[in-house]
């Protein structure tokens, strides 16, 4: 199920909360827990129940796992346990995520005849295994702690985070949903989440969606694009991702804070960013832990010498890439950032760049930033390569009407119809300016939707504002629109 | 707290009047017709096939229904009125495939019942070999379905409400004519031969000829699921379906793609099946030499003229062109011969054609 979609806004979450809220109000605190679950299940089994069963099976054999882990502590075996742990994780994992890649390159390799499986990959696989080997290893290093089978289940499937996280640790969850039934309800946190909610929503429907339809016209005619059509695209996919990645942090962290739990931080403002390393400060921040804490730290991180630290980092950064989806282009995406991250902290102690210049470092590094996304995004690497092609060999042109097209929504037909804008030359490419001079002006000057929560305080001015934008949002999810990030 | 439990009401209250507002607006103006008949004033823009045709399948007065792909964009509905006495409804659907029209004759019986007196249907060969669940544009279940439910999808909708509700009160001069409903935006000036050589483009010529029987498994199985098990459930309805008079450069593909032998079979073993029920009729135009062979009645390689569409519906009448188990045969021997023997090279010999349009000021 989305966020976006009107089942959740209309009917799961207002029903959803009113249960929850209604149990914990009468003391029933197992039975609030028992309707997070099950509203959790409903969620994640809505676009394909046979799934369920994979996320059941995967809670069932860690919980188990964990159990083992905890009477066995201190035992030589446990070691044994946790590898076991992992290996089963990795493996359906591998099964259902990277069979076919690997197959599929044996097959062009060797010749073999290896059959692929063309699975359908289960919504949030790599989320909930990554969560539960970090909860392994945490146990296993004596940092959890025996927990009911109910709230551990929650910690793995508690919806608002389960298919896009973020990645959470057990001391980050578990012990809030310990506390439901014994806390206070909170009126103010329950308006801020909402007030996140629809920031993050509108991010997503108004924002990330309209430049997402540039973008797939962009790569859907690769071939018809001129320079300026093809550098558009790039730096369009560069603001969708933002947006939708972020909007997606911002509706799991406000549903989350109007359930009473508070979700980490996975978002900052990564493209203020100086250069890569703060960049990955501010980027999906609960993975780039789970990678520091359960890759880069066993392999040595920095106590094996300056190379060894090195090789480390573009490590994790392949694993980064292979993370994020079964193909040549997500580990070249990686490649290049392990390289560039490595490079930039070579440089970091090194070399001194005098303050002034951090504006053109933040320039640099959103360079830097845009070309690197085009593999994320490209179904090949060629396909990436025909990109950069375009930009040079294309020529310059003005942006073709099947870019800009996109971006003419029907709510602006009317004043620009009443200003007389629309008869205008070139009046068709206004809207595509307008929107990525807004967009570049939220992405760059603007506070993030989380300290926009943290500083809200309820007034008449932001209530019409959030209401109107969260109507404005609600009326405009017709279109068939998905997450990009369900797909890791 | 007090001040966060008096923002949350208003926006509660805000929220929940802006979707009682915009669902009202919906289901007063309708302007897909899902609840009810089209206003008298209201000024609709009727160009959405695939989100518009099932409302109006459910709500409007009718007793026939055209149903097929662009081949039949072009016809006036009142013409069937005035020849059949069947008032008609048009549901075309571009680039139709068979399961197209089930879904929309799922939705045409299940709306009047016994009361369809005639469904005039333009039978597309290209596409009756097409899977069995293929549709040419996702369908919108909220529009085809009789879940209430999720008809939120339509009531809170920024795109109904701004371009089918307030675009057409603020430019009502787009108003759609209910008698020539998608009808394409060519004007006479395109029917011609110069125009259509301009854009088309020979097909590839193949280097083996396509098996005779290539195409019979797939046509069966659309026959079986969508099309004849209506005939069967209906026999009260009569059913019109006829052949589109595609012009002779269809056929040059056609004999260059070396398919000329599968399609003819296919023809023949479609037509053989459907006349094998009492109330079907079919009729061909795939080889009326006045039509096919004359590009001035074009705007495309297929898109005929109304006029042509008007010949079509006299034939209904007259019961020209009509195909029968006797004479099957020989219609596509005749259209097999034609495609064959017919001299491609000199289409482009002269690019302009003197001659005038078919049908061009006759039978209304």
């Amino acid at each position: 199920m989305l966020f976006n979609s009107y089942l959740f806004i209309l009917l799961f979450f207002p029903l959803c909360l009113a249960g929850f809220y209604l149990a914990e109000r009468r003391g029933k605190a197992a039975l609030a827990k028992l309707w997070l679950l099950l509203f959790s299940f409903w969620f994640y089994g809505y676009a394909n129940p046979y799934y369920l069963w994979l996320l059941l099976g995967s809670i069932g054999v860690n919980y188990g796992a964990f159990l083992l882990l905890l009477r066995l502590k201190g035992k030589k075996s446990a070691k044994a346990v946790l590898a076991a742990g992992i290996c089963l994780n990795l493996g359906a994992l591998f099964y259902f995520k990277y069979y076919d890649f690997f197959a599929e390159n044996l097959n062009r390799l060797f010749g073999s005849q290896l059959a692929l499986k063309q699975l359908l990959l289960p919504l949030g696989i790599s989320y909930f295994t990554f969560q539960q080997i970090g909860f392994l290893a945490d146990t296993y290093r004596g940092k959890t702690r025996r927990c009911a089978v109910l709230e551990y289940a929650l910690f793995v499937a508690f919806f608002p985070r389960l298919v896009a996280g973020p990645i959470v640790t057990f001391e980050e969850t578990v012990p809030q949903f310990e506390q439901i039934g014994r806390r206070r309800f909170s009126w103010e946190k329950l308006t801020k989440g909402l007030y996140l909610f629809t920031l993050g929503l509108g991010k997503k429907v108004l924002l990330a969606d309209t430049f997402g339809a540039a973008v797939d016209f962009g790569y859907g005619n690769l071939s018809s694009l001129n320079g300026t059509d093809a550098v558009l695209v790039m730096l369009f996919y560069t603001i969708q991702l933002y947006f939708d990645f972020s909007g997606y942090c911002d509706m799991a962290r406000g549903a989350g804070h109007m359930l009473g739990i508070d979700l980490p931080v996975n978002f900052g403002s990564p493209y203020k960013a100086s250069n890569l390393v703060e960049f990955w400060k501010g980027w999906h921040i609960t993975l780039n832990r789970f990678l520091l804490q359960n890759i880069y730290i066993p392999l040595g991180g920095n106590r094996k010498g300056r190379v060894r630290m090195y090789c480390n980092l573009v490590l994790v950064f392949l694993v980064s890439g292979l993370w994020h989806g079964a193909g040549w282009t997500f580990l070249f995406w990686g490649a290049l950032h392990g390289v560039v991250y490595a490079g930039t902290r070579w440089v970091q102690g090194r070399i001194r760049i005098r303050q002034g210049a951090k504006a053109a470092k933040v320039a640099a590094t959103f360079l830097f930033l845009n070309v690197s996304w085009v593999f994320f995004r490209a179904e090949s690497l060629a396909q990436a390569g025909a990109l950069f092609s375009r930009m040079v060999r294309g020529g310059f042109g003005l942006p073709s009407s099947g870019i800009c097209d996109g971006f003419n929504l029907g709510e602006f037909w009317y004043p620009m119809k009443a200003l007389g804008i629309a008869s205008l030359p070139g009046s068709g490419m206004y809207l595509c300016a307008a929107f990525t001079l807004f967009a570049l002006v939220i992405l760059f000057a603007c506070k993030n939707a989380g300290e926009m929560e943290e500083r809200f305080s309820p007034k008449a001015s932001n209530l019409v504002l959030t209401a109107g934008l969260f109507l404005w949002s609600l009326l405009s999810l017709s279109g068939v629109s998905s997450f990009l990030y369900f797909q890791f | 707290m007090k001040s966060c439990r008096k923002w949350l009401a208003g926006f509660l209250a805000l929220v929940l009047a802006g979707l009682l507002a915009a669902g009202a607006l919906v289901v007063w103006v309708d302007p897909f017709f899902q609840y009810h008949k089209p206003l008298s004033r209201f000024p609709y823009l009727v160009d959405n096939q695939v989100n518009q045709n099932p409302g109006l399948a459910k709500n409007m007065d009718y007793e026939g229904v055209l149903l097929g792909s662009s081949m039949t964009a072009s016809f006036n509905t009142d013409w069937f009125e005035e020849k059949m006495g069947i008032k008609t409804q048009k549901l075309s659907y571009n680039g139709s495939y068979p399961k197209d029209l089930a879904n929309i004759m799922d939705l045409v019986f299940s709306a009047k019942g016994d009361g369809v007196k005639a469904v005039f249907m333009a039978v597309d060969q290209g596409t009756l070999s097409g899977g069995v669940e293929e549709t040419k544009f996702p369908i919108t279940d909220y529009l085809y379905d009789d879940n209430p439910l999720n008809d939120v999808q339509y009531l809170f909708n920024k795109e109904v409400l701004l371009d089918y509700i307030l675009r057409p009160l603020a430019d009502p001069k787009d108003r759609s004519d209910w008698s020539v409903l998608y009808r394409p935006w060519w004007t006479d000036e395109y029917y011609n031969k110069t125009n259509v050589l301009m854009y088309y483009e020979p097909a590839p010529e193949a280097e083996a000829s396509m098996d005779k029987a290539y195409f019979l498994d797939a046509v069966e199985k659309n026959l079986e699921q969508n099309l004849c098990p209506y005939f069967e459930a209906h026999p009260e309805t009569e059913f019109y379906l006829f052949y589109p008079p595609y012009s002779i450069l269809y056929w040059n593909d056609v004999v260059r793609r070396k398919e000329l032998d599968a399609v003819t079979e296919e023809l023949v073993y479609t037509t053989r099946r459907l006349l094998s029920y009492d109330n079907v009729r079919v009729f061909c135009f795939l080889g009326v030499e006045e039509i096919v062979c004359n590009l001035n009645n074009y705007a495309d390689y297929i898109h005929y003229h109304e006029d042509t569409c008007r010949y079509i519906t006299d034939c209904f009448v007259s019961g020209q062109q009509e195909v029968t188990q006797e004479n099957c045969e020989e219609v596509f021997e005749a259209l097999k011969e034609l495609a064959l023997t017919y001299d491609y090279e000199s289409i482009w010999e002269d690019w302009q054609d003197p001659r005038p349009r078919f049908y061009q000021g006759q039978g209304g």
